[in-house]
């Protein structure tokens, strides 16, 4: 079950690459069926069962294909599946190699989050970074190379840095394999353990962002294909707050601890410094890229409480904003069919001709703003409850962008939708419809009942938090 | 044995039968014989043999040596190349020469006598000097000529490591005792003749300009079995004399001159065979990084192996865009849209060298980092793997160019005879050892150490 | 589930009306939306009546249950907003008629109740939180309705930030409360922090952050700057929302953690003194204002003073006592000026206004009781409230005679201002052009009921020896309070003094503003008035255009970052040139390099 899950996508992803004729039925279906894999996995795990699996994969060096839906896992898988098929949806106008490699993408990503041997969980880390390089190249715009080889070094620099890393975890810890049981087990202290942790940290700091790491993100989005696919998929490949979630802070404690007041200055100044360069950007896809990496702080200042609720809600945010965050980035893309561009123009007016597209535009931006109600509230304010432990300081500067965070979304959405009507434009069309509505009830649900996910992500945060030595 | 000897039949067939047969027969007869080969090992496989009373010595790691060696010289043959062909190139002599050349690597890898040795290197060079100049044009003369010259100095210094060894130990087999300056001085220029063999820095400076200046499926040869034997012999080499003595820090100065000079090199390089002729001696680095383990053997052979089929696959697709004078990367540009499987080919192909999973490429850096880990050599693996984000650039942007970049001319191109054939076994060979490492991996843990 | 059913019901209605209200002719939207939120008001009633109520979802986040709680306290206020509130959605019906977005203007009416009741039945900071958020939302709705003038849609947004840096402090009070108690459940905190001996450090910091809530969502000295503006929406909305409950919610918030500012002497005392001075700075602006609503804007900002000035000094329950008189006599003066703006067709200027007494009778009526019960005039409801938080000065607990006497004094010019906006609009001469009609039922009837609840509220509680009916009822939900016991005599010596205040300030207001020639130094005072003592400008010249700066100079430093790196990576390709340079070509030089690699090797491993 759990293979099918994580494999299906991939197998998709391939028949769409070489039968390229039906590439959005393929794909649709494709990703339908993973959405539904992943819906019954989910709740599977909701009601306590087991999908652990391993078996050798390079016997002699003590690497496994270990896999398992824990609660954190099963609520990211589910986040992942729901985005993909929704992004699938929303961009029929794609060029269908793009179809594919989404889909190979969502197998990767499934596999980072199954992953319980750390080289397994490098291997689904670093392969997805080829479907996401040749999505950006083949189909991005002008400045692509620049903005991919900006992206890839970046990532690369991180992880090659992390292999170094994982080796010494494991053998200057002495475990005698790469599962995380054993690994945990066999944690690396004194100075060999800071200099691996600060691998590690480099590599989720790429890949979180955050700053001063973040630099290939904002030319990322820009430079993407305007549908606002690869954009989901790489919104949703910022895994970096789960890797310090799973693998670098519980290898680490104790190099954690040493670190941790630097860390929370930094998500902290993250939070806030990107919130208000987003407010100065002037143009769609690079506002929503600051403002999901000012959350992506916040996230990261969540993770680096060590305490169980303030990851919990960084884990929550994670799931919500691939969501919303997805969805704002498909919106966009939906403006660029419409306009021709995504420059954030001052009287666009377009709530007049199309109040539907304003309704589904509000909710989206209310969502990153962090209203209650809607999904981007809970993690957001269980991130404050465990950051503010840590260190209040850190948490009122982090989130004094969420002012910030009102000012750049509202900004946004009145430049677009109020003042006097402009050129007109068509409202939400059937497609848009269908995944908006997709979109808005998952925002509504997971605002709404967000405790069929705490429930499932509080246990492995509370161990992560014990782990730590941290309590509540 | 039986190893040896088909190699060596083939070698002496391909020779004769020239003679009397049109090239293309020769090079199905080279095929066929590789295959032989190839059969040969897998039924000895796991065979620890010694025969020639201890000249010859056919363990695991001369087995893993040799497929690598056997597999870039099937990736060699099968290469065509549509420019030379026009030329009347390759001669049957190619196919003989190089038959002779991966008979004289698989005597070098299988042997821990110094005079076998050199025996096995010079049967292995000579008919690369010639194929070489095979092109008959005045930058494979230049190559072939250069490569002639340096390799003497190299063998120069070669047999007078082993004279100094013989001086101080009074054996010509690797693992006798010895100490004191004049041993320290054999090793170290044993080691100095062996890294030119193996393009390690600062013994590498022929590779660039021999690479770029023979015809591209030579280079392949080159760049894949010569490097293999080259590293077998040098395994053998260090695992003998052991890490302890002052040769530990000129390895390891030479491992990080290596990468970081190779890496770097390729940034400014505006030829894509001269791109990946430093990668070449890049990679040489990385391998050499398993040295600092206490058994090098397993992952240096997957290394071998790996290398072996990623830039092969990488010069394969070369050799269908070579003109005889180069390719500018700018010449390769919409590679994709005139050749879809050219373009697959070169994205495996980067994408392995650059290290990334699930290719085999990535398993091949990974399992050699493990042996330095298991040495406790962290700094040097962090230093080699932060090489590698430099030469991350220079693949991605050679990707880049060919796979993103706007093409001038969108003429289709027709590959020719059997490259479609050796491309499409890289491809695969690739991907599948990159996401099963544990198959061949398995075979090379079978018996452990090095024999000394 | 009777709760959770007062919050749903008008949520459904926006659900409806937001996707289908299209469909459906003039009238009906707002007769369903006025109909759900009357029935809100009768579940309240009865919920109220029946004793209470409570309803939680356990674990909602960890640790944090989503809990609703019917007490006297939230019944009180619950009734206050779903009453006024069903009155005012009767009269929008009439004064949105004929607009292009009537179905969307009750779908918002009816968000705003279903998010100001969340707010109130809330039994938890979190979920008050939902709420708090939410009325903002709706708010920020509503100021921008008619979004196409870009006038509104800044001030909607100008009005969502500024509420935001309130939250904030909301956000922060909170997280510092669940480190301190461990839970945000607000009977469990009262119980917590009431069976302390010792009380938490920065318990003094948690109650100065939410107080930082309550300054943004009322308006308050220095967050006031919004609800001015927020007039840009129509006048319903004012009435509702930014007079009778949105901006009182700071007052309840204070009132509902009234067990934790009745330990708290220093925050009491600072939000007493952000009190009076928002009442004052209110009311001296509201006196040069022009524009009809925009003076009873001010006039709310300072009655939310007076309010702040009650709960600081420890009157709570008057303080939710003035939040009801104030809901029925403001709302009063607001829909009465839209039903002068209405009959006008939109003039808001009062000096085109004028002697509408005869055109508007009905108007007329409403106009004279909401201001004659805004101006406290005796035995009217805003004269038992705030006569009620003026007396409170002197025998609450953390109360003082400054606080007395400039309570005093501002009462003066609440009548002044009061009698100013009365006299502009009702008596003299028609300075206007076109023929001004009187409202139709649907609005002066809404009206009627209002001015019943301005001139008679106030009866609910009266001073001793006479009857009080909302403290006593309120107690149970209130922070216990030891009050100093005032002579009877003394007593009611102050409210004849405040009658006499009150009247005198309407003497002056009237005579000053018909009869007299204005001086010289008031002229200069009028200018400074009708721009609210310039406090925008500063503003905008001080923190927001330096901040709009700031995040240009982020995204450039991130600029300079980004080249930075780009200088990193091509200072290796310069580094890659200079050793390509040394690849030249010769033989003789490789031979010669690797002979000198040999020597280095050698010296190296042989002399060491």
């Amino acid at each position: 079950m759990i293979h099918v899950l994580i494999f299906l996508p991939l197998l998709f992803g391939f028949w769409v690459l070489l039968a390229p004729q039906q590439a959005r039925a393929v794909g649709l279906f494709g990703s339908l069926l993973t959405l539904l894999l992943g819906l019954i996995s989910f709740g599977g795990v909701l009601s306590g069962a087991d999908y652990a699996y391993q078996t050798p994969l390079l016997r002699e060096a003590g690497v496994y294909y270990a896999v398992a839906w824990d609660g954190v896992g099963a609520v990211l898988m589910l986040a992942v599946v729901i985005a993909t098929f929704m992004a699938l949806l929303a961009a029929h106008d794609v060029p269908p190699a793009m179809v594919g490699l989404s889909l190979l993408m969502e197998s990767g990503l499934l596999g980072i989050l199954a992953a319980q041997d750390l080289l397994l969980f490098y291997v689904f880390f670093e392969a997805t970074l080829i479907p996401s390089l040749l999505m950006l190249g083949l189909f991005g715009g002008a400045g692509r190379v620049r903005a991919l080889i900006k992206f890839a070094i970046f990532t690369l620099l991180g992880s090659l840095l992390m292999l170094a890393g994982i080796l010494a975890a494991r053998y200057l810890g002495g475990s005698p394999s790469f599962l995380l049981k054993d690994l945990l087990a066999h944690s690396l202290g004194g100075g060999a353990g800071m200099w691996a942790f600060a691998a590690f940290l480099v590599a989720f700091m790429v890949k979180t962002p955050l700053f001063p790491l973040h630099v290939w993100l904002p030319d990322f989005h820009a430079e993407n294909h305007p549908s606002g696919l690869a954009d989901v998929m790489g919104t949703l490949y910022k895994v970096g707050i789960f890797g310090l979630f799973r693998w670098a802070l519980p290898l680490f404690p104790a190099a954690f601890a040493a670190f941790q007041p630097w860390l929370l200055a930094l998500a902290a100044l993250t939070a806030l410094g990107a919130a208000w360069t987003a407010y100065a950007q002037t143009e769609w896809k690079r506002l929503l890229a600051y403002g999901a990496l000012s959350h992506m702080g916040i996230g990261a200042l969540g993770i680096f409480s060590g305490s169980a609720i303030g990851a919990s809600g960084a884990i929550f945010l994670l799931a919500a904003s691939a969501i919303y965050t997805g969805a704002l980035f498909l919106f966009a893309g939906g403006l660029q069919r419409r306009f021709g561009t995504l420059e954030l123009r001052p009287t666009t007016g377009l709530a007049k001709a199309a109040p539907a597209l304003a309704a589904l535009g509000l909710i989206l931006v209310l969502a990153m703003v962090g209203l209650p109600g809607l999904s981007g509230f809970p993690g957001e304010f269980m991130n404050l409850l465990g950051s503010w432990q840590a260190s209040p300081i850190w948490t009122f500067v982090a989130f004094l962008g969420v002012i910030a965070a009102a000012a750049y979304g509202l900004s946004a959405y009145q430049n677009l939708f109020h003042n006097a009507p402009g050129k007109p434009a068509a409202d939400m069309d059937g497609v848009e419809w269908q995944w908006g509505t997709l979109a808005v009830l998952v925002i509504l649900f997971m605002g709404v009942y967000p405790k069929l996910f705490t429930e499932l992500i509080m246990p492995g945060a509370k161990a992560f938090a014990a782990l730590l030595g941290g309590g509540q | 044995m039986t190893t040896l000897i088909i190699l060596f039949v083939v070698a002496l067939l391909t020779t004769f039968v020239g003679f009397f047969a049109p090239a293309a027969t020769t090079k199905k007869l080279t095929l066929l014989g590789m295959l032989a080969a190839l059969v040969g090992l897998a039924f000895t496989w796991g065979d620890n043999v010694s025969a020639f009373s201890g000249l010859y010595r056919y363990d695991v790691f001369s087995q893993g040596v040799t497929l690598a060696m056997i597999v870039g010289a099937l990736l060699a043959l099968l290469a065509d190349c549509d420019f030379f062909e026009r030329k009347g190139w390759p001669a049957f002599e190619y196919y003989a020469l190089i038959s002779f050349a991966v008979f004289g690597g698989h005597v070098m890898a299988s042997t821990t006598h110094l005079g076998a040795m050199i025996v096995g290197l010079e049967i292995l060079s000579i008919p690369l000097y010639a194929l070489a100049a095979s092109s008959r044009e005045e930058r494979g003369y230049e190559a072939s000529l250069k490569y002639f010259l340096l390799g003497a100095v190299s063998a120069a210094f070669f047999l007078y490591g082993i004279a100094l060894y013989f001086g101080s130990t009074g054996s010509f087999t690797l693992g006798a005792e010895g100490k004191g300056l004049i041993f320290n001085a054999a090793v170290l220029m044993m080691l100095a003749g062996l890294a030119f063999k193996s393009a390690l820095a600062p013994f590498h400076w022929w590779t660039p300009d021999v690479y770029q200046g023979s015809p591209t499926p030579v280079t392949l040869f080159m760049a894949t079995a010569v490097k293999a034997a080259a590293f077998a012999a040098l395994a053998r080499l260090v695992v003998s004399v052991g890490l302890g003595g002052p040769w530990f820090y000129a390895l390891a100065a030479i491992v990080l001159l290596t990468v970081f000079w190779g890496n770097l090199a390729a940034l400014v390089q505006g030829e894509a065979k001269r791109v990946l002729a430093y990668s070449s001696v890049a990679h040489a680095g990385y391998i050499a990084v398993a040295l600092f383990g206490p058994n090098p053997a397993p992952s240096m052979g997957f290394y071998l192996l790996a290398y072996a089929l990623s830039t092969g696959l990488a010069f394969a697709v070369l050799a269908e865009l070579d003109d005889g004078k180069g390719v500018p990367i700018s010449e390769l540009a919409g590679l994709w849209a005139r050749s879809p499987l050219l373009g697959l080919g070169w994205l495996t192909a980067l994408l392995s060298l650059a290290g990334l999973p699930p290719l085999v490429g990535f398993w091949g850096k990974y399992l050699v980092f493990v042996e330095a880990a298991k040495g406790h050599q962290y700094l040097i693996v962090a230093l080699a793997l932060f090489a590698a984000v430099i030469a991350a650039y220079y693949y991605l942007k050679l990707l880049a160019v060919a796979l993103f970049g706007k093409a001038e001319k969108v003429k289709p191109l027709k590959l020719a005879g059997s490259a479609p054939v050796g491309l499409a076994l890289g491809i695969f060979l690739v991907v599948l050892l990159g996401v099963l490492p544990g198959l061949t991996y398995k075979l090379l843990t079978l018996a452990s150490a090095v024999v000394k | 589930m009777l709760l959770i059913l007062i919050i749903l019901l008008p949520l459904l209605g926006f659900a409806y009306l937001g996707l289908f209200g299209k469909s459906l002719k003039e009238p009906q939207p707002g007769i369903l939306a006025s109909a759900l939120t009357g029935i809100s008001f009768l579940l309240v009633l009865w919920g109220v009546l029946s004793g209470g109520a409570s309803w939680q979802i356990k674990d909602w986040l960890p640790g944090i249950p989503f809990s609703l709680l019917l007490d006297h306290l939230s019944g009180y206020m619950g009734l206050v907003v779903t009453g006024i509130g069903f009155l005012i959605h009767v009269y929008a019906i009439g004064y949105m008629h004929g607009d292009e977005g009537f179905s969307r203007f009750f779908a918002y009416l009816n968000f705003f109740i279903a998010m100001m009741m969340t707010l109130v039945l809330a039994g938890s900071y979190p979920v008050m939180f939902i709420g708090w958020e939410g009325v903002g939302l709706a708010s920020f709705l509503l100021i921008g309705f008619w979004y196409t003038v870009k006038k509104n849609a800044d001030s909607a947004r100008k009005a969502f930030i500024t509420n935001r840096i309130g939250d904030l402090g909301f956000l922060l009070g909170m997280a510092l409360l669940y480190g301190s108690f461990g839970t945000l459940s607000i009977p469990e905190l009262r119980s917590a922090i009431n069976g302390s001996y010792v009380l938490p450090m920065g318990l003094s910091l948690a109650g100065l952050l939410l107080f930082v809530g309550a300054v943004g969502k009322s308006a308050q000295v220095p967050l006031m700057v919004w609800l001015p503006d927020a007039m840009a929406g129509p006048t319903p909305v004012s009435a509702l929302i930014h007079a009778a409950t949105m901006v009182t919610a700071g007052v309840y918030l204070i009132a509902r953690s009234s067990f934790l500012y009745v330990n708290l002497q220093d925050v009491s005392y600072i939000i007493a003194l952000v009190g009076i001075t928002t009442a004052a700075y209110g009311a001296l602006s509201a006196l040069g204002q022009w524009d009809i609503k925009k003076i009873v804007a001010y006039s709310t900002i300072s009655q939310l003073g007076y309010m702040f000035l009650a709960v600081g000094v420890g009157a709570y329950w008057i303080a939710i006592f003035h939040v009801m008189t104030h809901a029925f006599y403001k709302a009063l003066l607001f829909l009465a000026s839209g039903s002068v703006i209405h009959s006008l067709d939109g003039e808001q200027d009062i000096r085109k206004m004028g002697g509408l007494k005869k055109y508007l009778p009905r108007t007329n009526l409403h106009g004279l009781a909401g201001a004659l019960s805004l101006a406290g005039f005796p035995l009217l409801a805003g004269f038992w409230s705030k006569d009620a938080i003026i007396t409170a000065t002197l025998n609450y607990p953390f109360g003082g005679t400054g606080f007395y006497v400039a309570g005093l004094t501002v009462a003066l010019l609440t009548a002044i201002y009061a009698m100013r906006w009365y006299a502009l609009v009702f008596l003299g001469e028609y300075k206007g052009e076109g023929r001004p009609h009187e409202s139709p039922a649907v609005m002066t009837v809404p009206n009627d009921v209002l001015a019943l609840g301005a001139v008679f509220a106030g009866l609910l509680a009266l001073p001793k020896p006479l009857w009080n009916l909302v403290e006593p009822y309120l107690a149970p939900a209130l922070a216990h309070v030891e009050v100093h016991e005032m002579s009877l005599a003394l007593e009611w010596g102050l409210i004849t003094l405040s009658a006499v205040v009150a009247l005198v300030g309407l003497y002056l207001g009237y005579a000053a503003f018909t009869r007299w020639a204005l001086p010289k130094w008031y002229q200069t005072f009028q200018t400074w008035s009708e721009k609210a003592f310039y406090v925008d400008l500063v503003y905008n010249t001080l923190i927001v255009n330096p901040l709009k700066e700031l995040a240009v100079l982020l995204d450039w430093l991130d600029k300079i970052f980004d080249s930075g790196y780009l200088l990193l990576a091509s200072s290796s390709k310069w580094l890659a040139e200079q050793l390509s340079w040394v690849q030249a070509g010769y033989v003789r030089v490789y031979g010669a390099l690797m002979a000198l690699g040999l020597v280095v090797l050698l010296v190296w491993g042989v002399l060491r």
